[in-house]
């Protein structure tokens, strides 16, 4: 019953999106366990068999996949698995196959500059504040994905991470700033 | 009696008090009911209710009495388990606002733990993943105190009346009897007596 109450209302937003004029893409088969919300000015893309949910413990606390800029991009591939993860896009956030996000936020800007007039942030472009998340990569609950990062294929950030510099591929990355403690971890 | 007519005087001095806790009595009634009756949990009488309390999953969870759930950054209480085998076991007179459990094999608390908004999870991930490192029984001992937004993950130990930092979380570290730490991970554990002569408040 759950499954296709989630699998109906997938298909409502992928409806939806067909309203967007190419701007939103949702593959086949999303299911949606609780409310997917997108938006800004941005373009979206969600590859097949996504499946959105609500962090454990915390129905309220849905998925959010915000743009924050004309050109920004989010582009998410096949099977993922988003439990109440949220998205801030200014530039580029690319997340490959296969990956699990927990009740975790991405976001590829700072939303201000330094200066006292907390303005646009400076020294951000596409080159280097881009996102780009491996295949089969897992984020734990609580922690922060931040600008310019790269996670590489089968790494996983423990909970309460806060990701601030790339990470190779196949390792296990946990604490503030995210350290690698396991390099066994490659499939 | 002494008790009595001292919750009576308080009741005359703050009546806006005395309605609310009545009325956290009572949901805190319901609640034990409810999920005694749909099987999900053991809760002892009295509870008391402030803010929303959520137990969900296929484990079994008990809760001592006389615990007390206020509201702490909106937050209530929130339990999940997270498989069949799943055990929480929470003492007595323990102040549970905005704490979040997540349990896959075992999490026990001592009596009169205090928590913030802070997350207890034995499990690295929730849903089935080939990352986890697997989860482990989380003991908190008793009079611990869990500082807002701190995190206790998987093989961790608090000992009795120690105090968790804000923000600090513990990875399968053992945090000695009435110590503090503080950071993310947690870093060298602080005797308590030793900052209390520092601060000169002992």
């Amino acid at each position: 019953m759950r499954d296709a109450l989630a699998r109906t209302r997938g298909a409502w937003y992928r409806l939806r999106a067909q309203w967007s004029a190419g701007r939103i893409v949702i593959g086949a088969n999303l299911r949606a366990y609780c409310r997917l919300s997108i938006r800004g000015p941005g373009r979206v893309t969600i590859g097949r068999g996504a499946i959105v949910a609500a962090a454990p413990g915390f129905p309220s606390e849905y998925v959010t996949l915000y743009t924050h800029d004309a050109e920004a991009v989010i582009s998410i591939g096949d099977n993922v698995r988003l439990h109440g993860a949220r998205f801030s896009s200014r530039h580029t956030i690319v997340v490959g196959d296969g990956v699990l996000i927990e009740q975790a936020g991405i976001t590829d800007t700072d939303f201000h500059s330094l200066d006292r007039d907390r303005g646009a942030p400076r020294g951000e472009s596409r080159e280097r504040s881009a996102i780009v998340i491996g295949d089969h990569v897992a984020i734990a609950a609580m922690s922060i994905v931040t600008k310019g990062v790269r996670i590489g294929e089968g790494t996983a950030v423990g909970p309460g991470s806060i990701v601030v510099r790339s990470l190779p591929p196949g390792v296990f990355a946990i604490g503030n700033p995210a350290r690698v403690i396991d390099g066994s971890n490659s499939q | 009696m002494s008790n009595v007519r001292k919750a009576l005087r308080s009741a005359i001095v703050d009546p806006k008090r005395a309605w609310r806790t009545a009325v956290a009595i009572v949901r805190g009634s319901l609640c034990v009911a409810w999920y005694r009756l749909r099987g999900k949990a053991r809760i002892a009488f009295p509870f008391l209710v402030f803010e929303r309390v959520r137990i969900a999953g296929p484990g079994r969870v008990a809760i001592g009495p006389r615990c007390v759930v206020h509201p702490n950054a909106f937050r209530g209480l929130s339990i999940v388990t997270l498989d069949r085998a799943a055990r929480v076991t929470i003492g007595s007179d323990c102040n549970l606002g905005g704490l979040a459990i997540r349990c896959r094999e075992s999490v026990i608390v001592g009596d009169r733990m205090m928590s913030a908004r802070s997350l207890i999870q034995d499990t690295d991930f929730c849903a089935p993943t080939e990352h986890d490192r697997g989860a482990s029984q989380i003991v908190i001992a008793g009079n611990a105190w869990l500082g807002g937004e701190s995190l206790v993950l998987g093989g961790s130990h608090v000992g009795a009346d120690a105090v968790l930092g804000w923000n600090a979380c513990c990875d399968g570290h053992t945090v000695p009897e009435f110590h503090l730490v503080t950071g993310n991970p947690v870093v060298r554990p602080v005797p308590i007596p030793k900052l209390l002569d520092l601060t000169g408040t002992s």
